[in-house]
């Protein structure tokens, strides 16, 4: 482990960051998982694939502690985060965790620019401040012009390019992405992908992407496979 | 968060703004309307306690010292025109300092008077004869407003000469005006029927204010999990959410204050209450202003944050929605406890007294109306759909059994105003008509004045004045004869003379028996006497024994002030005849029968003028007057309900606006997709309307059963024998059917809204 100039310490390669192990959960009746163990080290980034309804999402909502899982458990830098009270789980999210979801992560009322600076407000950055970095990273992700514009307004892209820049702009350890790309075209979901690894690398942050997209998980250093609520295979693909 | 809160109320977009909109305007009809309601109560509370300088009391003038301090001679008197009591002052300074009544600044002089703007109004159009010479002089100026309950109140005070006024056996010496305010017998029941109607809006009002803050309360919630996703806490989703409602109300409230203001000229011209009050007190104290910009936004931040409790958002949307269990068939037992509660109160009463139970049984039978609803819309929900048939019954029906208390809530007000309206309209005709009796009616154009010492009433219903004979000196022996027996024979003669000579005229005098002749006095058999001529006359009051020339007779039932009593016979043929020779006798009243408005108003003119002896304090009237003035207390009873039910069913009208256009919103995906798939829009038209439709119908009908119902065992209890069962009126139909059909094309109106907004062009799958 060696830390950054910023005094934030990143976690190498080789070591773990986050980890599900035997993890159990059920929505009512039907089982979405059976007993799933994933790792993901530190500035890695781990593609989990699936077919529908294979509990893909779920194990990602789990490694964020989105949802506390019935039976086994989930570490994140060696700590249980599966037994964390609700509010220190909302604090991870607020200072650790980035998320990049298909849809519906942004706030359409709000501009691109109040989107990205709500997390930094709500982890006590001061105004001026989150409004001139939420400015900076709409001109490092290439959307200058929509720092006063609604996201309601923006296309499918441009919404997913806010959606990672107000993502990173807490500088999160981890970023977690679900189907980033699903409601994108080939062109522009792949543009989308380009800038979300690019930035990852740059920030050593570690990304966990579910995708059923074999394109997507190309940008991975690592695919695991999801069936029937089980990981059941991995396979380590080199980065691109 | 309150920044945020803040700008997702007013800086996020067109449909932020709309809903911004719709919601500050539903509270503003809310607002407006409280705003009404405590500014008359305002008038109505300043009225009530102005100083009463007509209960002014002072000492006998025979017999009096000479005043220590400054006095002045006072003699106090209603006096009826067309109906409209006017209070007559005449007055006369015993020296310099002498108190003046509230409203002028001086007394006025012998020949002068002031009046109020009414009266004088009238003075200047009626015939002299008819009115104006009942005072005479000139005017001195108006009487202002502090002696006055309204701008329409008739006031005169006129200056007489203190030897003409002293020799009045009524006058008082007066050394100190009164100034404690009067004891009307009608305040206490228009003060709890204010607070009543002003709490029962309070809820309506604030299910408009709860059903206008939930409005796309769905869409909302999608909102907070994004924020709970970057790690928002619940609490703070609770300040966005408690922000944005309140700002909404905020501006609500300010919009419904600016309303008010508008409306209020119109609201002070009107006599809700019977009475005018003055349009500089129709208004709220500035207490009432701050409430409604404090109490509404913390009613809608409340609101909100009740509707949060009710939802578990987690960073990917609603996580858990407590849905509310179906209500049980326990929910009946409030109704058919208060039911029973007002038949056991109903049992116990009789024509005089209303038994305890009812009252608090009739507030039982309001409670769990609302109570019962949410099954009863669940009952018809159940039922509904295999009575009708069809997919929109269906989708309907479905969508009230999951959640009926959300589908009750938004028309309990209009069940409430259709059982209040329902109650009064099958109470008070009846009422009435217990009043207006056959007797009553056949001796309407009956004018009675009395001579004998007698309240100070007016043509006021439930006369609560004091007696002349009250006063706390001695009288002499001939005024307490006057008191007894009124006007002295000669006098009497004269007058009575004097009366035949009017045209349209038939006069009918009755005579006192003599008080030594009688040990029992006025309470004894018979006080008074009259000729068989007369009872002709009176046929309604009965009967002469056959060949007789005059007959005694118990009169003092006919002085009553409820037409009711007044009216009943007092002649029969067993009552002692006796030889038509009136000389020496004292006249106790005389009833006057007179063909013409202006005939009855000249007769009065001449009265007031001609019977200064009088000892009576009661104005004379016709016995219609006096069913009028009964009937007007149940008038205005029926007018403020009337009002109550518009109200609230305008307040309710807006509710289930508001309720239906945010459900659209809602499900407009769900609706959407149903039309993609070959949904007819007519289908979805049918469904938003049958879901209105099927709780209104299944609560109205109950309610205006269950109002109808005790209105029909209050008549049967408390009515006399042969009263008809209440039939509903137009009036009734008018309010609450007009209500009902406004409520329903609300919901028409939303229709179009449902057409664009399920358009299939504007569908969206993701």
């Amino acid at each position: 482990m060696r830390s950054l100039g910023s005094g934030r310490q990143i976690v190498s390669m080789t070591e773990t960051l986050i980890e599900a192990n035997d993890v159990h959960v059920s929505f009512g009746q039907t089982p979405a998982l059976r007993g799933a163990s994933v790792t993901a080290a530190g500035s890695e980034i781990l593609a989990i694939m699936g077919p529908s309804g294979s509990g893909k999402s779920t194990l990602l909502h789990c490694l964020a502690g989105i949802y506390p899982p019935a039976s086994g458990e989930v570490r994140y830098r060696g700590r249980r985060i599966d037994q964390l009270p609700d509010k220190e789980r909302t604090k991870l999210r607020r200072t650790e965790f980035g998320f990049v979801f298909q849809f519906g992560q942004l706030v359409p009322e709000l501009t691109a620019a109040d989107n990205i600076a709500v997390p930094l407000l709500l982890g006590g950055a001061r105004r001026p401040a989150a409004y001139r970095q939420a400015h900076a990273w709409l001109e490092r992700l290439g959307l200058p012009g929509l720092f006063g514009r609604r996201t309601g307004e923006l296309s499918g892209g441009q919404a997913q390019r806010v959606a990672i820049a107000r993502a990173l702009a807490i500088q999160p350890r981890v970023l977690f992405a679900d189907e980033p790309t699903g409601a994108l075209d080939s062109q522009t979901g792949e543009q989308v992908m380009e800038v979300l690894v690019g930035i990852a690398r740059q920030e050593r942050t570690t990304v966990i992407i579910v995708t059923h997209d074999a394109r997507v998980a190309g940008y991975a250093d690592r695919t695991v496979q999801v069936n029937d609520g089980l990981v059941t295979a991995a396979a380590l693909i080199g980065a691109r | 968060m309150l920044r945020l809160g803040w700008q997702f109320s007013v800086r996020s977009g067109r449909e932020a703004l709309v809903r911004l909109l719709v919601t500050a305007s539903a509270v503003a009809v809310g607002v407006a309307i409280m705003l009404g309601v405590v500014a008359d109560f305002h008038a109505f509370q300043v009225t009530d306690s102005r100083a009463c300088w007509e209960c002014t009391q002072g000492t006998a003038v025979t017999g009096s010292p000479a005043p220590a301090k400054p006095a002045e001679l006072w003699n106090y008197a209603d006096d009826v025109f067309r109906g409209q009591t006017i209070e007559r002052l005449e007055v006369a300074a015993l020296g310099p300092g002498a108190p003046v009544p509230p409203g002028i600044s001086r007394l006025p002089r012998a020949g002068q008077y002031y009046a109020s703007p009414a009266l004088a109004a009238l003075l200047r159009t009626v015939p002299a004869g008819q009115l104006g010479d009942r005072f005479g002089g000139i005017m001195a100026g108006p009487i202002g407003q502090q002696a006055l309950t309204g701008p329409n109140e008739l006031v005169i005070y006129v200056g007489e000469p203190a030897a003409k006024l002293a020799a009045i056996p009524s006058t008082m010496r007066v050394d100190a005006i009164a100034t404690a305010p009067s004891k009307q017998v009608w305040s206490h029941y228009f003060r709890d029927a204010f607070i009543a109607g002003a709490l029962a809006f309070l809820f309506p009002i604030l299910i408009l204010i709860g059903t206008a803050t939930r409005l796309s309360a769905a869409r909302r919630e999608e909102r907070f999990a994004a924020l709970r996703l970057v790690g928002a806490t619940s609490s703070q989703i609770s300040v966005v959410a408690a922000v944005d409602a309140a700002v909404s109300a905020l501006l609500g409230a300010i919009i419904g204050i600016g309303l008010f203001l508008l409306l209020q000229p119109a609201l002070a011209s009107t006599a809700i209450t019977s009475t005018r009050y003055f349009s500089n007190e129709v208004t709220p104290a500035a207490l009432g202003y701050v409430a409604m910009l404090v109490a509404v936004p913390a009613a809608s931040a409340v609101a909100a944050l009740l509707s949060l409790r009710r939802v578990r958002i987690s960073p990917l949307g609603v996580a858990r929605k407590v849905t509310p269990g179906a209500p049980s068939v326990w929910r009946l037992v409030p109704l058919l406890a208060g039911l029973a509660l007002f038949a056991v109160g109903m049992a116990v009463s009789g024509s005089k007294s209303i038994g305890a139970a009812a009252y608090p049984g009739l507030l039982l039978v309001m409670i769990g109306l609302v109570v019962g609803g949410p099954w009863l819309t669940a009952l018809a929900a159940r039922l509904a759909p295999r009575l009708l048939g069809g997919a929109a019954p269906l989708l309907a029906g479905r969508r009230l059994a999951d959640n009926p208390k959300g589908a009750f809530r938004s028309i309990r007000g209009l069940v409430l105003a259709v059982f209040l309206g329902t109650v009064v309209a099958g109470l008070l005709p009846a009422a009435n008509a217990t009043t207006a009796t056959p007797s009553a009616r056949s001796l309407s154009n009956v004018l009675m004045a009395q001579f004998l010492g007698s309240p100070l009433c007016g043509n006021t219903a439930n006369c609560t004045g004091g007696f002349l004979g009250d006063l706390n000196s001695p009288q002499s022996a001939a005024e307490q004869r006057i008191i007894a027996e009124g006007l002295p024979p000669r006098t009497g003669a004269t007058l009575v003379r004097e009366l035949e000579t009017f045209r349209g005229a038939s006069v009918y005098p009755i005579y006192s028996l003599p008080q030594d002749a009688h040990p029992g006095g006025p309470g004894g058999a018979y006080n008074g006497v009259l000729s068989c001529a007369s009872v002709r006359g009176l046929a309604v009051l009965g009967t002469c024994p056959a060949g007789a020339q005059a007959i005694q007779a118990n009169t003092m039932n006919l002085y009553g002030d409820n037409p009711s009593d007044t009216t009943q016979k007092i002649f029969f043929p067993g009552n002692p005849s006796v030889s038509a020779s009136f000389g020496g006798l004292y006249l106790q009243s005389v009833l006057i029968r007179v063909s013409s408005q202006a005939t009855l108003e000249r007769i009065r003119t001449f009265l007031a003028t001609h019977t200064p002896l009088s000892a009576s304090g009661s104005a004379p009237r016709t016995f219609g007057e006096a069913v009028q003035a009964r009937v007007s207390v149940g008038n205005t009873v029926q007018r403020l309900i009337d009002i109550a039910v518009d109200l609230t069913l305008l307040v309710a009208g807006c509710s289930l606006a508001v309720a239906i256009g945010g459900g659209l919103v809602e499900r407009k995906r769900a609706f959407t997709l149903l039309r993609v798939s070959g949904t007819p829009s007519a289908t979805l038209y049918r469904v938003v309307l049958l879901e209105a439709v099927f709780p209104l119908v299944a609560a109205t009908v109950v309610a205006a059963g269950t109002a109808y119902g005790i209105s029909v065992l209050a008549i049967d209890r408390l009515a006399s024998k042969g009263t008809p069962l209440p039939v509903l009126g137009p009036g009734y139909y008018l309010t609450v059917g007009a209500g009902l059909l406004v409520s329903l094309m609300v919901i028409l109106v939303t229709m179009p809204m449902l057409g664009r907004l399920t358009a299939p062009a504007s569908a969206r799958f993701e």
